[in-house]
């Protein structure tokens, strides 16, 4: 499926929603291209996610009626991949005669490290020589050397503001023909802070397969506020094949590591549709989990960024080939289960406490809850010899419900257990007729 | 042994009454009728029930029978009789049929089980008031008793019988005067006391019969007696003050 920030990605600069004094010098630099080679054949643009630099470099494409040469982030961008496909590239002409190229390059700052080793200089003399312009990307053009940047003519995006968000919003609930409360759209761009991928990718998130948005709608959309950027997260992780940005994806997030873990488990398989891949990524995960456990046993946090690499990276280049289009994320099953859990957990947690209190067992409630208590569950099973644990431990009708597991035999036992009970307590002792 | 009752009702209230003390009986069909004799686990209530043959509109039954029966799903299964529906009951040496005859006839069939025979030995006692009263008044005051107890008290003279109880919820006295009786007799002052969850699942058969015979001594069981088309009685054992 097509992800709505594809489908409706602008196709001409003036459609690039904010930004406007960016790209009207992106504008002015492809004008320069058209007269004569400009002094700087690469152009850099920088800027925080979602204000619109890939946009803007398609916009161009198209409005040039340029082929297009990607080299992606997800792309292992070694200097032999560089010269490869972008080097004969920037060489050769057109398959379709008369036709230019544009080169765009996603996440330049990403390029380094040992894997992309000699990436950068491949670059660096790609944009001396190139007779094809290049637009290249980053979020933060300060990791790149100075001396890189300089071949360059950077330009900066901003965020883009919540009214322009907002507008862009509207357009696609309309071309969508979905009926959205503004109050809805108000909230995702607000939530999105200048993000207008995020903001679309939350609206197509919420709007998938509605027709309409109410505002009650718009709760779950400020509830979902940390699950839309764990979304983020996880798409990151999911869809790239460079280590930094997977690193980067997790050591970034607000979220614990180990809720991203869980939500890497479920939506693994979503993502991964080769049986190989899907072995590798969920073998780093099962090691991230083994370091989990021993940083929660030890306390020894010094052991997180190994946790951290392993289901960050070592998922993200589990993968052979790319996974493109839009996953819908699933919230983790496992959550689920655990809060249905709790309620029985703190029960026994509580009967454990109880049992303490009554200084019978002489063991810690912990104990308790691991020795004891499954005991007294095999214990319940019999009906005579619950009825002693009763009367020996005062257990309640709860406690009884908890550990037969069934609220009828709860009932009976625990009913002719009280009136055995009865007998021993205050005015009076119960006789039985077998004394007269 | 098939046996057809055209009014459930009798049926229905003593096995209420009886499954709730009572988990399992064995039931004694003989040409006199069907006879449920029975103590509850703790040994406190014993209860006998005697449904006689006559009470039926069709009774018959070749040879003496013992039905082992789970009184609780057998309880469950008259709960589903509707009150104009005719309830016959059959029995083979496996099961209970029990058939409510009504728009539609509704067959349940209820497995018999093996019940361990106790030995019913029936406490010789010297009661030394009887007290005759209309059901109602007694399940009504032991309503007003549960109110603050957990015990209730009988006591009689020769001016009237009492009920009462009292806790830590205050107290309450329930007076029924000789002349509201039906029948009255009190040789001595008597009085007992005994556990309320008994009672009240006693005085929930109390519909069967037009009155309530209550016998009560000193300490002793108190033996109520509902005496109807069937005859339900009841022989509880009291809570005696601890020295």
């Amino acid at each position: 499926m097509q992800t709505w920030v594809e489908k409706y990605r602008p196709r001409t600069l003036k459609e690039v929603a904010g930004n406007t004094s960016a790209v009207s010098e992106v504008a002015r630099w492809a004008e320069e291209w058209r007269r004569h080679l400009p002094e700087k054949r690469a152009l850099l643009l920088y800027g925080p996610p979602g204000s619109g630099k890939t946009s803007t470099a398609y916009a161009l494409a198209a409005e040039l009626g340029c082929e297009c040469i990607e080299l992606n982030a997800s792309d292992w961008r070694t200097r032999e991949v560089i010269e490869r496909i972008v080097g004969t590239a920037s060489r050769t002409g057109s398959l379709k005669p008369g036709r230019k190229k544009l080169i765009i390059i996603d996440e330049v700052d990403g390029i380094h490290g040992r894997a992309e080793y000699g990436g950068l200089a491949a670059l660096r003399k790609l944009i001396t020589q190139s007779s094809h312009p290049i637009v290249m990307i980053a979020n933060n053009p300060w990791k790149l050397p100075a001396d890189f940047r300089k071949l360059t003519r950077m330009v900066e995006f901003r965020r883009i503001n919540q009214r322009t968000v907002l507008k862009v919003l509207k357009k696609i609930c309309q071309a969508e023909g979905i009926q959205a409360d503004e109050k809805v759209l108000r909230i995702i761009a607000s939530a999105s802070s200048g993000d207008l991928r995020s903001a679309i990718n939350d609206l197509q998130a919420l709007a998938e397969g509605r027709k309409k948005l109410e505002v009650r709608d718009a709760e779950v959309v400020s509830i979902r506020d940390t699950e839309v950027k764990i979304f983020e997260t996880i798409q990151r992780v999911l869809k790239t094949g460079s280590i930094d940005r997977a690193v980067d994806a997790v050591s970034s997030s607000d979220e614990d590591p180990s809720t991203i873990l869980s939500w890497l488990a479920e939506n693994l398989p979503l993502e991964y549709r080769s049986a190989d891949d899907l072995a590798l990524a969920y073998s780093y995960l099962s090691r991230a989990d083994v370091f989990y456990g021993r940083i929660l046993r030890r306390q020894d946090w010094g052991l997180l960024r190994y946790m951290i690499e392993l289901m960050s990276a070592g998922v993200a280049v589990a993968k052979k080939q790319k996974y493109r289009g839009y996953t819908k994320y699933r919230y983790p099953e496992v959550f689920v289960l655990m809060a249905g859990r709790k309620g029985e957990k703190q029960k026994f947690k509580a009967l454990a406490e109880k049992l303490k209190e009554s200084r019978i067992l002489h063991a810690s409630s912990r104990e308790i809850e691991q020795e004891y208590i499954p005991l007294l569950m095999h214990i319940a099973s019999n009906p005579a010899h619950l009825a002693a644990a009763i009367k020996e431990f005062g257990l309640e009708r709860s406690h009884i419900e908890l550990l037969t597991g069934s609220k009828s035999s709860a009932e009976k036992a625990y009913k002719s257990a009280m009136k055995a009970e009865k007998t021993s307590k205050s005015s009076g002792r119960q006789v039985s007729l077998g004394e007269f | 042994m098939r046996a057809v009752l055209s009014d459930a009702k009798v049926l229905k209230l003593s096995m209420d009454a009886i499954s709730n003390m009572i988990d399992e009986a064995n039931i004694e069909a003989s040409e006199a009728g069907l006879r449920l004799r029975a103590m509850d686990p703790a040994h406190v209530a014993l209860v006998d029930f005697l449904l006689p043959a006559g009470s039926f509109d069709e009774y018959e039954c070749g040879s003496e029978m013992v039905l082992g029966v789970d009184l609780d799903r057998l309880n469950t299964i008259l709960k589903r009789a509707g009150s104009a529906d005719s309830v016959e009951l059959r029995a083979d040496g496996e099961k209970l049929d029990i058939v409510l005859h009504g728009r539609a006839k509704r067959r349940f069939s209820l497995p018999l089980i093996e019940v361990g025979d106790e030995e019913l030995r029936v406490p010789e006692l010297s009661f030394l008031a009887a007290v005759e009263i209309e059901p109602k008044l007694l399940s009504e005051a032991i309503k007003d008793v549960e109110i603050a107890s957990e015990h209730v008290t009988f006591a009689c003279d020769q001016q009237s019988f009492r009920i009462s109880g009292s806790g830590d919820l205050g107290s309450v006295e329930v007076e029924i005067s000789r002349e509201e009786a039906i029948s009255f007799s009190c040789e001595a002052p008597a009085r007992s006391m005994f556990s309320i969850d008994y009672l009240r699942d006693m005085t929930r058969a109390g519909d069967l019969a037009e009155s309530a015979r209550l016998s009560i001594g000193n300490d002793i069981p108190l033996k109520l007696e509902y005496l109807g088309s069937a005859s339900l009685s009841f022989l509880l054992a009291p809570r005696i003050e601890s020295e």
